[in-house]
């Protein structure tokens, strides 16, 4: 998976979840302001994990709060490959 | 729960089955994501490579913050499935290493060692009746039990200086008690400690700093506060880490809603102390002599 294949599914991952269409989710917008709650963290780390048979810890998801900066992350930890 | 649902006498913290309620759950479920070692508290990751290093760690800290090294008598409030007690007495040279549970699960996990030093009971310490007084004490992830939620603040702060008090009297004077607890840091945001309080734990709130400064007594000084929230955010993603891994193993023993419930529950107490939400105090009294 390329760092864009990544942020695309993240992406329509994100819509579906929220119900909007993937157009209406910012790349760069922190994942807060989608009005996610904890809970809805815990299991997108779940979804990634799966996704990318990687281990990412929830917290990761704060550290790392947009789609950008998490696949920027996972690409410097060598689970995504170049685009 | 909270006092208002408890009917008739007013609730004062979490009782026999409330406390079962959550550590009877199953022994073999706790010991697929907790480990071989059982403890279910927060690590101390200093210089530890693992989990299991990081709880060793956790228990000799404690061992050495209550000065139990030695000793012929120690106290464990809230001693889980023994693992402290079994590190007094094997490795600190402790002569005999009483624990307190309101887990019978937990008691009969103890029972079932039959080690000639370690002794359990099933009994809160509100009632609880040493024969003799013990040289330290320790209690470690039982304090957020010890009040119950939704207790007007004087009741609450109450809770915690009757613990105090008995445990003055408990203690050879010069003796130190040494506790962990989460605490809750209240901030914006979510309210966490509702869904934990509701389906985590019932019958319990958790102590504030100020709680607890205001509920130790004159006979106690304080000789060691430490807060390291992100000890357990971590702790936390290992456990959930863990439990994700034997998902299905989980899952056969205690049902697919309860392992999403501690899935929930995990990641969002990993959030709780990465965020401050949460932290996590450990803090070392002593009796004046």
């Amino acid at each position: 998976v390329t760092s864009d294949e990544f942020q695309d599914w993240l992406v329509s991952h994100l819509a579906a979840a929220l119900g909007k269409p993937p157009a209406e989710i910012d790349v760069d917008a922190p994942f807060d302001r989608f009005g996610l709650d904890s809970a809805a963290y815990v299991s997108m780390s779940a979804d990634v994990e799966d996704q990318l048979g990687i281990r990412l810890d929830v917290t990761d998801l704060y550290d790392h709060s947009t789609v950008r900066k998490l696949a920027r992350h996972l690409a410097s930890r060598g689970a995504l490959g170049a685009r | 729960m909270n006092a208002a649902d408890a009917g008739g006498a007013v609730k004062t913290g979490a009782d026999h089955e409330d406390i079962e309620s959550h550590y009877g759950v199953s022994n073999a479920f706790y010991r697929e994501w907790l480990g071989p070692s059982m403890v279910y508290s927060c690590a101390l990751w200093e210089n530890a490579a693992d989990l299991h290093e990081a709880q060793i760690a956790k228990l000799d800290y404690y061992v050495a913050q209550s000065r139990a090294h030695g000793k012929a008598r120690v106290l464990d409030v809230g001693c889980g499935w023994g693992a402290l007690l079994r590190r007094l007495v094997d490795h600190h040279d402790v002569g005999r290493a009483i624990g307190l549970t309101l887990s019978r699960e937990q008691a009969s996990w103890i029972e079932a060692d039959a080690h000639p030093k370690v002794e359990v009971a099933v009994e809160d310490w509100r009632t609880y009746r040493p024969e003799a007084p013990f040289e330290a004490i320790v209690s470690i992830g039982a304090f957020e039990h010890f009040a119950a939620h939704g207790l007007p603040r004087a009741v609450k702060v109450r809770q915690y200086a009757d613990f105090f008090e008995r445990c003055v009297t408990w203690l050879a004077p010069g003796g130190f008690l040494s506790v962990q607890s989460i605490s809750a840091q209240p901030a914006d945001g979510e309210d966490v400690s509702r869904f934990i309080a509701q389906s985590i734990f019932p019958g319990s709130d958790l102590p504030t700093l100020c709680d607890i400064a205001d509920a130790i007594p004159r006979e106690l000084e304080l000789v060691c506060l430490r807060n390291d929230r992100l000890d357990y955010s971590r702790t936390c993603n290992e456990w959930l880490h863990n439990l994700r891994a034997r998902r299905a193993t989980c899952i056969e023993k205690v049902g697919a809603a309860t392992v999403e419930k501690y899935e929930r529950y995990l990641g969002m107490s990993a959030i709780g102390f990465h965020v401050g939400r949460t932290g996590l105090l450990r803090f070392t009294l002593r009796r004046r002599a």
